[in-house]
């Protein structure tokens, strides 16, 4: 299945990119946006090497998520590539009783 | 010095599900740290933090980051100079 | 060999913003690798120095609390770092605004190429 970038509710764009850095596809906010790419594969390598995990085993990450008051992006690497979706924030109402 | 930091710490490392926190100044040094979070790890923080902030330049405020792995979730939210890590197992 | 080791070093380099230089040297800053670019201030990278770190580690060993493994020196424009591997010294140059945590870090990276060239300087 190919990810056309419609199927997380609430979506305004997506990016997907490969090893290199370089967008294999990219839509909506983040049509062509090369400098998110490279800022998102930027924070990638750092957690890639970092000596941050607290496991001794260094586990790989399965998600990273950047939030910002209203929207945030949601990154995740599969098969080899780096699949970001930006999306609205919406804080989930507390429940009247 | 450290005591009021220490005690704002300690308040969240207790809090259920955290395992660790740490906080780092501007410069990637680690000002203290508790529980799974290594000190260690105030340099990549802080860079990813500084990294972060250049993704939406005009934003006002800095994005709250969240790397989640199979055993462990790392909040991590910068605010002038300081930036806070805490360790959570996830929900 | 060396120019392998260089290009290591230069890769290492290209990971943190802000690394002028990395210089691989012997007690009395006489460079045994080094790997710089062009914003690394000159004087910094001459044994004059460098050597006096090698003073500095030896003066704060002896204020009580054990041998000193790092020295971290942070000035107006530059930062100098510096780890202690009797009987070599790796010390970085970077600019002050650089990660000094990251920096620090760098040691560990590190340690595998200053264990060869250890063992080269050793020999010798």
């Amino acid at each position: 299945m190919t990810f056309t970038g419609t199927e997380v509710p609430e979506q305004t764009g997506y990016l997907i990119i490969n090893e290199d850095g370089g967008v294999v596809s990219s839509g909506g906010d983040l049509e062509n946006d090369e400098h998110a790419a490279s800022v998102i594969m930027n924070m990638l390598n750092l957690i890639e090497k970092s000596t941050m995990s607290p496991t001794e085993n260094k586990e790989p990450f399965k998600r990273l998520s950047i939030q910002y008051d209203d929207h945030l992006y949601i990154v995740m690497v599969s098969n080899k590539k780096i699949h970001v979706v930006k999306r609205n924030y919406v804080p989930a109402e507390p429940v009247e009783a | 010095m450290e005591k009021p930091l220490d005690r704002c710490l300690d308040e969240v490392f207790n809090t259920p599900g955290v395992t660790g926190v740490l906080c780092a100044d501007a410069q990637g040094l680690c000002l203290s740290s508790k529980g799974t979070a290594h000190p260690r790890a105030a340099g990549v923080i802080t860079s990813l933090m500084k990294q972060a902030a250049q993704l939406e330049p005009t934003a006002d405020n800095l994005p709250v980051l969240r790397l989640e792995s199979e055993s462990c979730n790392i909040l991590i939210q910068g605010k002038s100079e300081i930036t806070l890590a805490v360790y959570k197992t996830p929900e | 060999m060396a120019e392998e080791m260089k290009k290591y070093l230069h890769e290492i380099m290209s990971q943190i913003d802000g690394i002028h230089a990395v210089l691989i040297t012997d007690r009395d800053g006489v460079p045994v690798l080094k790997a710089a670019t062009e914003s690394a201030p000159e004087l910094a990278l001459r044994p004059g120095f460098l050597t006096t770190v090698g003073m500095a580690t030896d003066q704060a060993g002896k204020l009580g609390m054990g041998k000193s493994q790092r020295i971290a020196c942070i000035y107006g424009k530059y930062q100098v770092i510096h780890f202690n591997r009797f009987p070599l010294m790796v010390s970085m140059i970077a600019s002050s605004t650089a990660n000094t945590g990251m920096l620090l870090g760098l040691e560990a990276e590190l340690s595998s190429l200053v264990q060869d060239l250890k063992a080269a300087v050793d020999v010798i």
